[in-house]
This record gives structure tokens, sequence and C-alpha cells, in this order.
């Protein structure tokens, strides 16, 4: 490209590529310092003597990590959640937006379905009545609360880009395969689907993330700490607590329980599976999610 | 489309008929389920009696991610204290829920709000009365009259039945109170002697010498590294408050509660006017005197400019950057112990200062219970949760620490005479003097530490032994006795050798209004006088505060309180 461009717009250019490095630097900057954090010495971390690079660099942190039972324990209830969670977020989808994306003409009780599925997108009960509900179904404990509660909250926002991605395929598709002979579930499997590789990838990983990171349920609908999943347990390791109503030497047990580097090391670990899953489904993501926008 | 829209707001307006009118009969059986418990009158009252059938009890507890104490195999369930409850009492406790210290009172809230409670449990003030109001607490007034061991009594009955009222409500007990150091309300000011050394300072003794000696902190690099990186006081971080409250009125580490009072202001506190008449001790125009002079310090870059962002305030002060700050007794279990680690020469002192316009030390005190135990309503045996109590108080000393920490003792409450502090300092200043043993304190058993603390403060303490400085302390002898040795000569020592006016709150419980209104009216004070110290905000805005508080529910709710105080 030997495009000569004037003096302003390289000016620009400039400024844009600072701009954006900033930006790139202010996202990367927490993960190298909780990096650095977990690499360096106990005492140091207490002190907050850590700032970019690791001081009195080491890997204890992440030796004492092997030996923590229960972090693996969470670590796989994650796993467990994020595979069922999208999985079912996977089939669902599709499922339900192939016929949402038709008319009315053709299919009469859609704008019923869309408008209930927008409801509860804006509204819901609160907390308390969430809790009853999942208690008396009987899901406390259960796996199945996180998956299906959580997927069921965000399940409506994917189903909604898919819809939009559906109707933005070429009709004369579905035309020619129904002349074909084909019925609607051989249209949505063997044309609609492999054509909206792009969007379901988008929405499942929308579902992994949400799963993978989600920890409000964990803490609620779990009653102890063995299923737990993995962004539950780290958060009760990090979140401070209120001294006033501890007595000194349970204030001292826990300033001598406290280990930042080994907080830092667990946050770290836990970021690395959604960190490798991302460059794969990156592609499909920001193709998937423009596509969807723009309607003929 | 129109007809659409139409349909689907019928229907929603039928499932929200459907929601609130299935809500009635499951109330009302929750009410026939929460029948009156009464203790069972066929067996005598034993405080100690060991259930002939097992008891089951269902608790909320606390359990700490990062505490590794048990020994293999056991489990927070089944470890060295339950067993111990299930072989003397015949009580098998299972859990409800258990929580991180992060998140217990989030639990707590939860298991309240939605009526899905434990048969026992620890709470704070502010969920004891909400509990209260909403009828899910059982009346343990006779339990603690038939039950409690006369250990218990004795220790609750010697804090002039504060403790007793913080948890009456209209004549009848709802809860047993914890008992806890007198010590850990009063907050001292806390000091880097080797610093003042350095500079040639003398201990201040007003707000105005504690505001040259910040100064000469902060200006005339005190630790000689040539570098202007230095603290004069230090401010509260994110888990701490500018000041403690009559909620939370203990142990607020890095606040201003010492210079507040040198004002004799006390925010946050329920105080007597000159009429005789509850006020709002934030409200009064001392407290607007102290936001003044903190306003000015801040803006001097005296006080941490950082302060109310920090995440621990302590870290500076471990790594040598602060030169004072203010806490109670017991902060070398704090952040005091790791900065004499990294610096031997770093000389913390604590001073009863800074005296008030009278020249007298005039701190608030607190109260002395901030946690219960509750018994849910409807709960066969209530007094299951009293006996596991008085089975903690009796065999505290026997338990060991390294087999799992104390905090997994089920319904665990502290129970500490509450001049345990000033006691303790008082018999190891005899002790080193010559004049007492150990042997001489082996009668006072509700002093748990205190014959261990004798036998070995001559291994820490180096003579001569009336001298606390840094110096005169052996800390690699023993570091764990070496901690609390010095917490009670250092941080005991100002309590003991000064008269402490204490100020008292006149309530330490929340009134009906408060449920509603009190977060909100808590946060418009904290954010206002925030903004004020830190000078976003011009001082004259703690006027509007003082009008928007009244009519935001503060009248009533100092209306509520002047009934309740009322004697």
């Amino acid at each position: 490209m030997m495009r000569s461009k004037s003096l302003s717009s390289k000016i620009a250019d400039v400024v844009l590529i600072i701009i954006l490095v900033s930006i790139a630097i202010t996202c990367i900057l927490p993960l190298w310092y909780t990096l650095s954090l977990s690499l360096s010495s106990k005492s140091a971390a207490a002190a907050g003597a850590v700032a970019l690079w690791p001081v009195e660099f080491n890997f204890s942190s992440y030796q004492q990590l092997l030996q923590d039972g229960q972090f693996f324990k969470s670590f796989w209830i994650s796993v467990q959640r994020v595979v069922f969670g999208a999985g079912l977020n996977f089939i669902i989808v599709p499922l339900m937006a192939y016929p949402l994306s038709k008319t009315v003409k053709d299919f009469k009780g859609r704008n019923v379905l869309m408008w209930t599925l927008i409801f509860t997108m804006l509204f819901n009960g609160g907390l308390i009545p969430l809790y009853l509900t999942v208690k008396g179904y009987g899901l406390m404990n259960s796996i199945w609360a996180l998956v299906l509660v959580g997927g069921a909250q965000t399940i409506v926002f994917n189903i909604i880009l898919t819809i939009n991605f559906f109707r933005n395929l070429p009709k004369s598709l579905e035309e020619a395969a129904l002349v074909d002979g084909a019925g609607p579930w051989y249209i949505l499997f063997k044309v609609f689907i492999p054509l909206s590789i792009p969007v379901l990838a988008t929405v499942s990983l929308f579902s992994i993330v949400y799963h993978w990171n989600e920890f409000l349920y964990g803490l609620i609908f779990m009653t102890r700490e063995e299923f737990y999943p993995l962004q539950t347990y780290i958060q009760q390791l990090v979140v401070s607590v209120d001294p006033s109503t501890m007595t000194e030497d349970q204030y001292k047990r826990m300033s001598e329980l406290s280990n930042r580097t080994l907080d830092a090391a667990k946050i770290f670990i836990a970021m690395i599976p959604v960190l490798v899953v991302y460059p794969f489904l990156q592609k499909y993501f920001i193709h998937g999610i423009t596509l969807g926008s723009v309607k003929e | 489309m129109k007809k659409a829209v139409f349909r689907i707001f019928v229907m929603m307006l039928f499932i929200l008929l459907i929601a609130c009118s299935e809500e009635e009969p499951s109330s009302s059986e929750e009410e026939n389920q929460n029948e009156e418990a009464s203790p069972k009158t066929d067996e005598p009252a034993d405080p100690f009696g060991k259930y002939e059938d097992p008891v089951t009890i269902a608790i909320g507890q606390e359990v700490d991610p990062s505490d590794t104490s048990l020994p293999e195999g056991d489990t927070p369930l089944d470890n060295q204290y339950t067993r111990h409850v299930k072989e003397n009492l015949n009580i098998e406790v299972e859990h409800a829920f258990t929580a991180s210290p992060s998140n217990y009172d989030q639990k707590v809230s939860l298991a309240i709000a939605s009526n899905d409670l434990p048969d026992a449990m620890i709470v704070g003030p502010v969920e004891l009365r909400q509990m209260y109001e909403a009828d899910q607490l059982a009346d343990l007034t006779n339990v603690y009259e038939n039950y409690a061991s006369p250990a218990i009594k004795r220790i609750i009955d010697s804090t002039d039945g504060i403790a007793k009222d913080t948890v009456t409500f209209d004549g009848k007990m709802m809860a047993i109170p914890n008992v806890q150091l007198q010590a850990d309300g009063v907050h001292l000011l806390w000091i880097r002697q080797d610093w003042l050394d350095n500079l040639g300072l003398d201990v201040p003794k007003t707000v105005e010498e504690i505001e040259e000696v910040a100064r000469a902190f902060v200006e005339q690099d005190p630790d000689g590294n040539g570098e202007d990186d230095t603290i004069g006081l230090a401010g509260p971080d994110t888990s701490s408050k500018l000041y403690a409250n009559f909620l939370e009125s203990t142990n607020n580490l890095y606040g201003f509660d010492g210079i507040f009072s040198a004002y004799q202001s006390y925010p946050g506190y329920w105080i007597e006017n000159d009429e005789g008449e509850p006020v709002y001790g934030s409200i009064l125009p001392e407290t607007k005197e102290a936001l003044a002079k903190l306003r000015e310090m801040y803006a001097d870059g005296l006080i941490d400019r950082e302060m109310g962002v920090r995440e621990d305030s302590g870290e500076s002060v471990v790594s040598g950057k602060t030169g004072m700050f203010f806490g109670p007794w017991w902060m070398p279990y704090g952040p005091i112990t790791d900065a004499v680690t990294e610096d031997p020469d770093a000389n913390w002192q604590a001073y009863a200062s800074p005296l008030d316009d009278n020249g007298e030390y005039s701190p608030h005190m607190s109260s002395p219970s901030n946690n219960f135990v509750v018994v849910r309503k409807g709960y066969e045996h209530p007094e299951a949760a009293m006996k596991m109590l008085n089975n903690l108080l009796d065999n505290e000393s026997t338990f060991d620490p390294s087999l799992g920490g104390p905090g997994f003792y089920p319904l665990r409450l502290v129970f500490a005479p509450s001049d345990e502090t000033e006691y303790s300092v008082k018999a190891l200043r005899e002790v080193l003097a010559g004049t007492k043993t150990p042997e001489d304190f082996e009668d006072k058993p509700e002093y748990k530490l205190l014959v261990s603390d004798a036998e070995t403060i001559k291994d820490v303490k180096l003579e001569p032994y009336d001298d606390y400085n840094i110096e005169h302390w052996d800390m690699e002898a023993d570091k764990g006795h070496w901690t609390r040795a010095y917490a009670l000569m250092v941080g005991g020592s100002p309590l003991v050798d000064n008269e402490v006016k204490g100020q008292y709150s006149l309530l330490y419980s929340q009134t009906e209004t408060m449920e509603d209104r009190w977060v909100n009216l808590k946060k418009l004070e904290d954010e206002t006088f925030l903004k004020i110290i830190m000078g976003t905000e011009p001082l004259d805005t703690f006027d509007r505060f003082v009008e928007d508080w009244k009519k935001q529910g503060g009248d009533q709710i100092t209306q509520e309180v002047a009934e309740v105080a009322e004697p």
C-alpha cells in the first residue's frame, strides 16, 4: 500500500494508536498485577510492596495451591456448570429461535411467546422469591440450580440475537428447501444451523463466560462451601471483613490466614479457561454480533 | 399487534393474581408451625444436663475457608468441639448453612427474609431487631433463668445490665448476648516513638499537637531514607469506618475516633444533651468542629491522601510508611507484629491521647455485647443452645486450638470479663516487679489466659521491666507470646495509667423506625462526612445534612430513642 498521507491524518493515526494502546494497557494491567502478586513473597504482598514486577520471585503460592482440595472441587463444579449450561443453551437457542423467527402469519402464537420472553428479561421477582422457588423445587445444593436459574436468565438475550440472524438468512434458501420437500426439522438442522455457526458460537461464548464468572447464585443456593462453584469460592476469599465484631484472637487468626499471594494465584488460575476459549471463538464472535444487527 | 399486547397484559395480570393469592395459605401455615415453644418442664433444669435421647440442632455457622487447622479427617461438622458437645450433652449439631466470614451476614439476611431459619444461629444487633419484629424468635427468658450456668450469669451481670438490656424486648429476653472486653471500644493513639525521637518531638497530647507531629512526620523525613514517602496519620480503609457507632462500637481500625472525642464530639452515638434529652452525636456542633479540623488536616496532606480507598491501611503500617493511627489495645495482634518483623526498630507505642479541652481523656465506650445467639420460634429444645454455651465456657481452656481453631465450636459466643485487659496489665506488672507469682492467679479462672501470660512474660520482656520501648523486648524468643504481652503492656497500659472518662451510648440496638430508615440515614451521614473531610463539599454542607437527617426520619428516631432510653 503506497498511499501518501497528509500530516494531519498521520497525527490522527498516532493519537488513535496512543488511545488504543492505553486502553489495552488498562485492560492488561490488572491481569499482570495479579500474576506479579502471585509470584511474590507473602511479606512483600502484605506490605503492599508489589507493583508491576514480582518482589522476591517464587512459586510457593502455586505449590500451596496444588494442595488445596476445595479449589479443585470448585473448579470441577464450575467445569460441569459450564458444560451443562452452555450445552443446554446450544440446544435450546436454535430450537426456540427458529419458530420465533417466523412471522405471525406463519406462526400464530409468535407474538405472545415473544412478549412473554421479553417480559422475563425486563422484570423479575427478586432474590427472595427466587430463593424460595429454587428451594421449593428441591434444587438447593444441586448443580442444576446453577445451570437452570442462571441459564434461564441469560437465554432470552441469546435467543433474540439468534432470531435476528435467522431472519437475515436469504428467504430463497428456505423456499428452495421447501420446494424440494424438506420439513421444518430438516430445514433447521440442514440449512439454518450450518449457516448460523457464527451466531451460535457467539451465544455459546456468552453462555460459557457467564456460567464461569457468575458467583452470586453459588452463594445463595449452596448452603455449604463444598458445593460452591469456583468464582463463589474465590469471592469469599477476597472480600474484606469488617473487624468490628471480631475479638483480637479472631483478627489475628484472620490476618495470619490471609494470604494475598495465594489468592492471586487462585484468581489467575481461574482466569485461564476463559482466556483459552476466547481466541478460538473470537473470530466468530465479532462476525456474529454484527451480522445479527443489520436488518434488510 | 395491539390486540396481542392486550392479551399478554391480561395474561400477566392473571399470573400476578395467582402468585399473590397463593401467598396467603402458606403464611398461615407458618403460623401454625410457629407455636410457642417453652422449655420442657418435666425434667429438672440442669445447665450441664445430658439429654437421654439425642437432640439435633441445625445451626448457621461461620466457617473460614482459609482456616486449615482441622486435622486430617475432621470437618466443620465433625471435630473435637462437635464431638465434645455430643459426648457431654448428647446434642447432635447439623449445619443449616455455612458461610465464610465475609458472606455470613448475607446468608443470615437471606434466612431471615425468606423465613427459612436454622434452629439457632449467631446474629448482630440489626438482625436481632429484624427477627424480633418478624416474630421469628423464641422467648429465652425462662431458658436463661433456668439453664444459664452460674459463670455465664456472673459475666452477663457484670455489665450492669447493659448486656441484658440489649436483648430484652418488651420485657422478654429474646437472645443470649456475648460479653466482650471494654478495652476493645477505646481507640488509642498509636505512634512511632522512634520517629518522634529522631525529630526531637514530644508525645502529642492535644489535637493541635497531633497536627504538628503529623506535619513533622510528613515533611521532615522521619525515617531518614531521603524520600518524601511518609504518612502523618492513617485514615480508614475500605473495611473500616470514620468512627465507631452505636451498632458497631468496637475495633474500628484506623478511624478518627480519637480526634472526635477530643472535641467531645461523639458521632454515631446517642448521648444526652444539656437538658438531659437524647440526641444523635453526629448532628451536634462539636462534630462540625471536629470535621473542620479533619478537613484542614486532610487538605494539608497530614492525613493519608488515599484514605477510604485503600484496601488495608495496615499495609503502610507494616511497610513503615505510617507514623500515627488510631486503634484498640490489641493492634500488635494486627499489623504491628509484622511491622516489627520488617523493621526491628519500629517502636510503636500507644497513648491515651488526644485530650479534650478539660485535659481529660474522654473516648466513647463500647457496648459489652454485639453478638447474640438466637433460637428459632418453634424449635423444641431452645435450652440446647444455652447448654452448648455453658459447655463452651466451662471447657474452653481444655481444647487444643491446634486441632481446630475455636471458631469451629458450634454457636461460639465470647464471654470474657469486661476488664480482662486492664486486670491483666496490673497483674503482669506485679509479676514483673516480683511481688506476685503466676500461681497467685490460679484462683481466677475467668481470666483464661492470665496464668499462662504471667508464666511467659519474662521470656519476651527484657529488663528494665517498666520500660516498654521496643529495644527492651525479645520478639525472637516467642512471637506468639510476644504479640500478646506487647499488646497488653503497651496497648493496655494507657487504659490503666490514665483516668478514662468514657462516654457511653444511651442505646446499642435499633429501634423500630431505624429498621426502615437507618441504612439510608447512615449512608447520608457517611457520604457527607467523607466528602467534607476530603474537601469535595464545603464545610457548611454539614448544616444541610443536619436538616436532611432530621427530616428523613431522624427526629422520629430520636423520639423513639428517648422512649427506650427512659430509665
